[in-house]
């Protein structure tokens, strides 16, 4: 898979040089993530716990950003793109004799390619479709801490590192306004990988979920919602140009 | 100096990475935020609750534990909940129960014998509802202390003595219990249990040990039916002591020490046997522990046999047959005759020494000096020094007249000398010097010169008091020894060139005053009552001479005899002649003792002397003439 990104990022580097139009895109939306692993895994320690705890977090929907850079034609597109996804959990209970939380954060960095072509328009609405695939770099935070009567019994955090690979078809609606447009879209993320979560340091073996006596590992996989803005870098780059014929 | 407008491309260039940052800025920021900690809920407590009992089986301060032990217990609390019971021995957790009622195991090979203290702790809640409460941090604490003894067994405390000739067994009473009786167990040649009786005080009597060792152990039964082992005892057997002597009309006889458990006897049963372990012959059975001797008839002088009594037991109650009889019999190996030796087997000769006494020697007692008069033991003594692994002493020779002697020691390599009246007063000394690594015995004389035969030829006198040669007689060095030497050490008896000489020495000159050139069989030895005579066997010929003028003062033919011994005081000779030891006068050669024997050893094998009219054998036996 790997190799096949690497390939499709050569091949996108050589049609970049015979493209006429290029484009910038900035987002962000909703994120919906599975992560049923790392749930089990609060499962379970709710269950070990010998004392009545809440789960405030579990791992729900978190804004997530996302930037690509388009290149191409009016009838064909691809390019870079980039996200960060986040979100996390939380085990928890404080009262006046001491406190306790267990909480996990997850964050990745989203680097892929993509290619988008029209599908259609509806007046000054465009219909597109793109597909996009890349890597998934997740980095796990794990914090666990007791307290009581103002003796610390737990302080413990671990950080975890695993990768993984996605895939995403997206349905875009793109409206023009000026000379930028604006996008919605919707789509879902896959991931691929079995990788799980290593200890964040080399030669480590991959972090067994009790929960569920397996590989303690991401889950990316969900809904996407996205808002973005496209703006075209050859209308940004055109005026200069013009400018300098001109003073010639 | 005008400014130039900012051109219209550079605003747009700045527009488009002020949004890459931003972008990046945002992406970069947006890490998910956590929810605020919960807030449990904690209402306030209701106070101190009240912990009843309602049920524990540690119903005393003190508590004795023999074997494993449950403890079972259920309390209530008036308005907190019980979460946790803790078990504490010597303020270690033994078991935590978290519930209020349950059982606990004590488990006695956890604990050593002796004192323990034994707590119960009983945690409740706060009633706050507090995280501190559920991981039980907080709540109120109640404890309670027992002392707690641990008796593994009383096997140490478990004697036994002998009562009124019965064997009585004692162990301590168990404490802190309700006993319904003591169950007595012993343990046949089979390794097979009886129960062979029930108490309840803490001592029973066994009516029919007889000392014959045995293992023995009590339980105690508690009223609960709880059988709990609580002492044994491995006896040692304790058989009479089996002796063996004769009378002075030489009439032998085995007796026993009394039982201390005579009263267990039913019957003992004296035994002898010709072959080691063959076939006993029942010599006597007594019925009485008054009656503790066996005489033996049809044995002879010097005869080997093995004696043996055998305890008959009065029966058990229930069957107990034991398998070996050994356990009740004890054995002696003897041969007949006065015992005068500890050891059966004297390696040394016995020789006669002054005022009635002989010399000998044995591996474990050493030199010995013993009475013939009142036939006891006067003097031993052992030479155990360092370098020295090998403490017999050897080639023991007594001066004519008995006043000194010398042995090798050391392994043969000292010459121990000392008067006869004190023979631990000694002089040890090598004479390899003239000796070299040849160690003959060294015949001394009543004025302590030695006759000491060179390595390389040739005798020497040798006074021990000064430590010097006294003279050296080497005229064919080679061929020449020394046989014996007379009282005054006038007189020596010397083998030269395959014949015996009598030489006279005088002023530290040797004389040659007789020769002699008897069989193979000879024998030569001065007297033990007059200076210048000495007995001479030839092989044929018992005579004494008298060495001034080597006249025979008395000769007696004994053809056929083989000689043994003169006792020169009473004018004896013994000799041994097929089945018999006989005493001929050396005077007129009249048979004075025929003494009947059966094994031809005694004389043949073994040595005897004749002295006090008494034969002594070197296997430690005196025949009384």
């Amino acid at each position: 898979m790997r190799k096949t990104l690497l390939s499709a990022i050569l091949l996108l580097w050589a049609a970049m040089l015979y493209s006429q139009d290029f484009q910038i895109e900035a987002g962000s939306g909703a994120g919906f993530y599975k992560m049923e692993n790392l749930k089990a895994l609060n499962t379970y320690v709710m269950k070990d716990l010998g004392f009545n705890t809440k789960l405030t977090d579990d791992f729900p929907a978190w804004v997530y950003f996302k930037g690509a850079l388009l290149f191409g034609t009016e009838n064909y597109m691809a390019g870079f793109a980039l996200s960060h996804h986040s979100t996390g959990s939380r085990i928890s209970a404080q009262d006046y004799s001491g406190s306790y939380h267990f909480d996990n954060i997850i964050n990745a960095w989203m680097p892929g390619i993509l290619i988008k072509v029209p599908l259609g328009n509806i007046g000054k609405v465009e219909l597109e479709g793109q597909l996009e695939a890349g890597f998934i770099y997740s980095k796990l935070m794990s914090t666990e801490y007791l307290e009581l009567f103002d003796t610390v019994y737990l302080d413990n955090t671990y950080n975890f590192k695993a990768m993984n690979l996605y895939v995403e078809p997206i349905l875009k609606i793109s409206y023009p306004v000026k000379s930028f447009k604006i996008s919605c879209q919707i789509s879902y993320m896959s991931q691929f990988g079995k990788e799980g979560f290593k200890l964040d340091q080399q030669g480590n073996p991959q972090v067994m979920n009790p929960g569920t006596n397996t590989v303690l590992k991401p889950e990316w996989s969900g809904l996407r919602m996205n808002f973005s803005i496209l703006y075209p870098l050859d209308k940004l780059f055109l005026p200069v140009m013009k400018e300098k014929k001109g003073t010639n | 100096m005008q400014l130039s407008p900012v051109p219209a491309s550079f605003s747009r260039k700045i527009i488009l990475l002020s949004s890459i940052f931003i972008l990046f800025l945002g992406l970069a920021s947006c890490e998910y935020k956590l929810h605020d900690l919960y807030q449990n809920p904690t209402v306030e407590g209701t106070g101190e609750p009240a912990v009843n009992i309602v049920d524990l089986n540690l119903d005393q301060d003190t508590v004795y534990m023999y074997a494993d032990r449950n403890v079972t217990f259920r309390f209530t609390s008036s308005n907190q909940e019980i979460r946790t019971i803790r078990f504490l021995v010597d303020d270690e957790v033994k078991d935590t129960v978290n519930s209020n009622q349950g059982e606990f195991l004590l488990v006695i090979n956890d604990f050593y014998s002796g004192i323990h203290d034994l707590s119960i702790q009983v945690l409740t809640g706060s009633g706050t509802g507090s995280i501190a409460e559920q991981l039980g941090a907080e709540g109120y604490y109640f404890e309670n202390h027992w002392v707690l003894v641990v008796i593994h067994n009383a096997s140490g405390e478990c004697t036994h003595t002998a009562e009124n000739g019965y064997l009585r067994l004692n162990f301590p009473a168990m404490q802190g219990h309700d006993i319904k009786e003591y169950v007595i167990y012993r343990r046949d040649g089979n390794s097979v249990t009886h129960d062979i009786g029930h108490v309840w005080t803490n001592h029973f009597i066994d009516t029919c040990y007889v000392g014959e060792g045995g293992d023995y152990s009590v339980h105690a039964i508690l009223n609960s039916g709880q059988d709990l082992f609580w002492g044994y005892w491995m006896l040692d057997p304790e058989l009479p002591r089996l002796s063996f002597s004769a009378t002075e009309t030489n009439q032998y006889f085995m007796y026993w020490s009394r039982s201390k458990y005579y009263n267990g006897i039913a019957s003992i049963k004296a035994y002898a046997s010709k072959t080691n372990y063959g076939n006993y012959d029942l010599l006597h059975t007594s019925y009485s522990p008054n009656d503790s001797i066996a005489f033996l008839n049809g044995y002879k002088f010097g005869d080997e046999f093995t004696s043996k009594i055998e305890l008959v037991p009065k029966a058990y109650s229930f069957t107990y047959v034991p398998d070996y009889d050994e356990y009740y019999s004890t054995y002696d190996e003897v041969m007949a005759g006065y015992r005068f030796a500890n050891y059966i087997y004297v390696p040394n000769l016995i020789k006669t020494a002054e005022n009635n006494q002989i010399l000998f020697s044995d591996e474990q007692t050493g030199l010995m000096k013993y009475s013939l008069t009142d036939l006891t033991l006067r003097q031993s003594t052992l030479y155990d020094h360092s370098g020295c692994n090998v403490y017999t002493f050897s080639d023991l020779c007594v001066s004519p007249f008995g006043k000194f002697f010398t042995a090798h020691v050391c392994d043969f390599a000292q010459v121990y000398t000392a008067s006869t009246s004190d023979i631990t007063n000694y002089h040890v000394g090598s004479m390899s010097f003239l000796t070299g690594q040849y160690s003959p015995d060294i015949p001394v004389s009543d004025n302590h010169i030695g006759l000491v035969n060179s390595v390389i030829g040739g005798v020497y006198l040798y006074n021990f008091d000064t430590q010097s040669v006294v003279a050296e007689y080497a005229v064919n060095p080679t061929v020449t020894s020394g046989v014996c030497i007379s009282s005054n050490a006038d007189y020596v008896i010397i083998y030269e060139m395959g014949i015996y000489k009598l030489m006279h020495y005088s002023n530290h000159q040797f004389m040659q005053l007789q020769t002699y050139d008897p069989d193979n069989n000879n024998f030569f030895e001065f007297s033990s009552v007059a200076n210048d005579q000495f007995s001479y066997w030839d092989g044929q010929f018992l005579s004494i001479i008298r060495a001034t003028d080597q006249a025979v003062l008395s000769k007696i033919d004994i053809s056929g005899e083989k000689f043994v011994a003169v006792d020169y005081k009473n004018h004896e000779a013994l000799t041994g002649k097929g089945q018999h030891l006989l005493v001929r006068s050396t005077d007129t050669g009249e048979l004075l003792h025929d003494v009947p024997i059966n094994d031809i050893n005694i004389y043949n094998y073994y040595h005897c002397s004749l002295s006090d009219h008494k034969i002594l054998s070197n296997k430690g036996i005196i025949y009384f003439l």
